[in-house]
């Protein structure tokens, strides 16, 4: 995995194999009853801190199948089992535990230049909806087969201008008439995570394919956006150990200039460094997804934090980790810039540090408002 | 909210530290820091309540609490004021454990009630010339019959003219090639003839802890006070020191979680431009900022007191934690002098004590840069 990561990243290609050989070995059924098709077994292998300690060591190997293997699970698989109406959570969930379907988030609105039409809106019709706009930069969207939409709820087309209005949570499969992708955009990290824009032109939706009843998907979206975060954190974590491993890989063998690379302390305490920060971020990571498995109110809080925290972390490492290098660590190929480049992305998703850091510091307000709320903003 | 392990009793333990220093300690701190003063009515309390034999087991007269409750004690203490706490905090890690650790029975039954009741320890391992770099130090122990003579000079001896038992290394290998294998550790009582003090330090902070230059002017010792074997001290002083550091990391946690309290009360409270400081964007990152060092301070201390508590190697981590938790306290106590502006920068406000407090933190017990040689070299071995 670990040597066509570095093509596919090179090449920006979807890994549509991988996943089907990890789906076949039941990996995106972590997070599934075992009745309904999860190869997994018992509560351990089904708690959150399961699910991530598995999207870090896909993350090492290749950072953008560490994301899609957490964002199947924890949000779209967690999602469909918590949230779904029958028959589809049973068929869904069953389709997705067993590996048969890739399911994708698709949680934000087209805004940049190179993401074109409006914002997805679903419009009342009969008892379903008929869904149309765009979503982008949705992780996967290159090989999912079922997208878990977070779209505005509308009178008609056009009507997503309006702020503040309803929203809903629709469960779309890829082969529904209308839907098309777009190819996938060329970022700079995660570049075989297969992240596109999806349309959706006047999709018809059964009214059982929507999430929830009216009024909490706001709510449902929170907690799912915060397991986002969770999953990135997870992913800087992995980012951040593969480019340590090659880091120390460096400073105990090589000899540049006669002395081993390590022997210098400067490399010594950058090393000491990178270590104390990915402990500390594995930290954030396992207290998060407690608060996530306990539900306890400041899971969201301790999610951005660990988002914040890992993010920043990756960066750091992965940055010092091409210093410890020299010149060598900046040649595409080397293996050790990629990491750089996929670290940057845990920064920017799902949303960015600044959002993340803005949300601990509104939890904080709010606690020692006693939750008046006084200080929201 | 970092959940911990901890029973209802250990709770209790908590709770009641956490009262003691709201109501006795918290109403001093100020003034005994302006004063220099130890408070000795204050510590005598903390005797009766039994903080000096947190670590010492029952059969000994402590209460052998767990490595993470001693850790949550000291964090709570140092909320209130860190230089009492570390009174506390040198007694129990570096003045205890090692006799714990180290002692024969014979030592443990004789010096542990002791220490337990209160006779506070204190551990006398730096000199002028020997700071970092342990292993060099000169003071020497000659060998006289069952006696050992102690002559030297220890520098920054925390508990200095408090302290009734002091763990004292000195060279007792004359051959220079001997290096840290020929020194070796003493239990010296206060007292002894030829122990004075030479110079009370006048100190940027924890100015209630008392802290001296202590002269060893044959000093006479029995053998029965050597502490392990000929040889053995520099093992046993890393080993305090492993322990010790957890410590530091959870006072260095306690000043932190002081300085951004009153940040974040400042900051509700304190109005510029019709607003509060808290509804500014720059306030409220710099608060998410401080949160996130402390946070994951804490998670760095409580784990490496649970390795401890699990009986698993922790060296590395509790390097780990001091590293973190010292240099986390610099920064939020730094952020919090800043959110206050410039009464911040007055003594009519707590944070300027608590950046004057935190900054040890970062030299005592190990240096930050000895703490990433300690760390570096658990990656990367010997290279």
């Amino acid at each position: 995995m670990i040597a066509g990561a570095e093509a596919r990243d090179h090449a920006a290609v979807f890994p549509a194999e991988e996943i089907r050989v990890l789906a076949a070995q039941g990996w995106l059924g972590l997070r599934a009853e075992p009745t309904t098709g999860g190869e997994r077994e018992g509560e351990s292998a089904r708690s959150t801190l399961a699910t991530l300690l598995a999207v870090s060591e896909f993350a090492r190997a290749c950072a953008s199948i560490g994301l899609l293997i957490g964002l199947h699970n924890l949000l779209v698989c967690d999602a469909v089992a918590e949230h779904a109406l029958d028959p589809m959570r049973g068929e869904f969930l069953s389709r997705l535990a067993r590996g048969e379907w890739l399911g994708a988030a698709a949680f934000a609105d087209p805004m940049t230049a190179r993401s074109s039409g409006a914002a997805a809106v679903a419009v009342r019709s009969g008892d379903g909806f008929i869904l149309s706009g765009a979503k982008s930069f949705v992780p996967g969207a290159a090989g999912a087969d079922l997208f878990l939409v977070y779209a505005f709820l509308g009178e008609g087309p056009g009507d997503a201008r309006h702020a503040h209005r309803e929203r809903c949570l629709l469960l779309v499969p890829r082969d529904a008439e209308g839907v098309s992708v777009d190819p996938p955009d060329p970022l700079v990290g995660v570049r075989a995570s297969g992240t596109a824009t999806v349309h959706f032109d006047g999709c018809r939706i059964r009214g059982r394919q929507r999430l929830a009843p009216s009024g909490w998907a706001r709510g449902i979206a929170r907690g799912i956006l915060a397991a986002a975060d969770l999953v990135v954190a997870a992913q800087a974590v992995g980012i951040a150990e593969a480019a340590f491993e090659k880091a120390v890989r460096q400073a105990q063998e090589r000899e540049p200039s006669g002395s081993l690379v390590g022997s210098h302390e400067s490399i010594q305490f950058k090393i000491a460094d990178m270590r104390v920060m990915i402990d500390a971020a594995t930290l954030f990571v396992m207290r998060a997804a407690r608060a996530r498995d306990a539900r306890d109110p400041g899971f969201a809080y301790e999610a951005a934090q660990a988002k914040a925290f890992a993010g920043r972390a990756a960066v750091k490492v992965a940055d010092e980790a091409i210093q410890i290098h020299g010149g060598a660590g900046s040649l595409a190929g080397h293996g050790i810039e990629r990491h750089w480049r996929d670290a940057k992305t845990t920064e920017l998703n799902p949303s960015t540090r600044e959002t993340a850091m803005l949300a601990v510091a509104r939890h904080l307000l709010d606690e020692a408002d006693g939750g008046s709320g006084r200080l929201r903003g | 909210m970092i959940p911990l392990p901890l029973t209802e009793d250990e709770r209790m333990i908590i709770d009641m530290v956490s009262d003691f220093s709201a109501s006795e300690l918290a109403p001093i701190a100020h003034e005994i820091d302006i004063e220099k003063r130890v408070p000795i009515e204050a510590i005598a309390k903390m005797r009766e309540l039994g903080m000096f034999g947190l670590l010492i087991p029952e059969e000994y007269g402590g209460s052998g609490v767990r490595a993470i409750l001693s850790a949550r004690v000291i964090e709570e203490l140092s909320r209130a004021c860190a230089a009492v706490a570390i009174t506390v905090a040198v007694h129990n890690s570096v003045g205890a454990f090692p006799i714990l650790k180290f002692g024969t029975e014979e030592q443990k039954v004789r010096f542990l009630p002791r220490l337990a009741a209160g006779a506070i320890g204190a551990f006398c391992l730096s000199e002028a010339g020997a700071g970092s770099d342990a292993a060099s130090l000169q003071a020497r122990a000659t060998r006289d019959g069952d006696v050992w003579v102690l002559n030297g000079t220890k520098m920054w001896v925390t508990n200095a003219t408090q302290a009734a038992i002091y763990l004292v290394f000195a060279r007792s290998d004359p051959d220079p090639a001997a290096g840290h294998r020929g020194i070796t550790a003493f239990l010296v009582e206060r007292g002894t003839p030829g122990l004075s003090i030479s110079k009370l330090e006048d100190k940027m902070g924890l100015r209630a802890s008392d802290t001296a230059e202590l002269v060893f002017d044959g000093v006479r010792v029995p053998d029965v006070n050597r502490l392990g074997a000929e040889g053995e001290g520099f093992r046993v002083a890393m080993s305090a020191l492993d322990n010790g550091r957890i410590g530091i990391g959870a006072q260095a946690l306690g000043i932190a979680r002081a300085a951004f309290s009153e940040a974040l009360k400042y900051a509700r409270e304190r109005r510029q431009f019709d607003r509060p400081l808290a509804s500014f964007e720059a306030i409220r990152l710099k608060l998410a900022e401080m949160d996130t060092d402390i946070q994951a301070a804490a998670l760095l201390v409580y784990r490496a007191a649970m390795m401890k508590d699990a009986g698993l190697p922790y060296g590395p981590q509790s390097a780990m934690a001091k590293l973190w938790a010292s240099e986390a306290a610099t920064r939020v106590t730094h952020a919090a002098i800043q959110i206050h502006g410039g009464y911040g920068y007055t003594k009519d406000y707590a944070v300027e004590r608590y950046y004057r407090d935190a900054r040890v933190t970062e030299i005592y017990e190990g240096t930050s840069e000895m703490q990433r040689i300690v760390i570096g070299r658990s990656v990367l071995g010997r290279v």
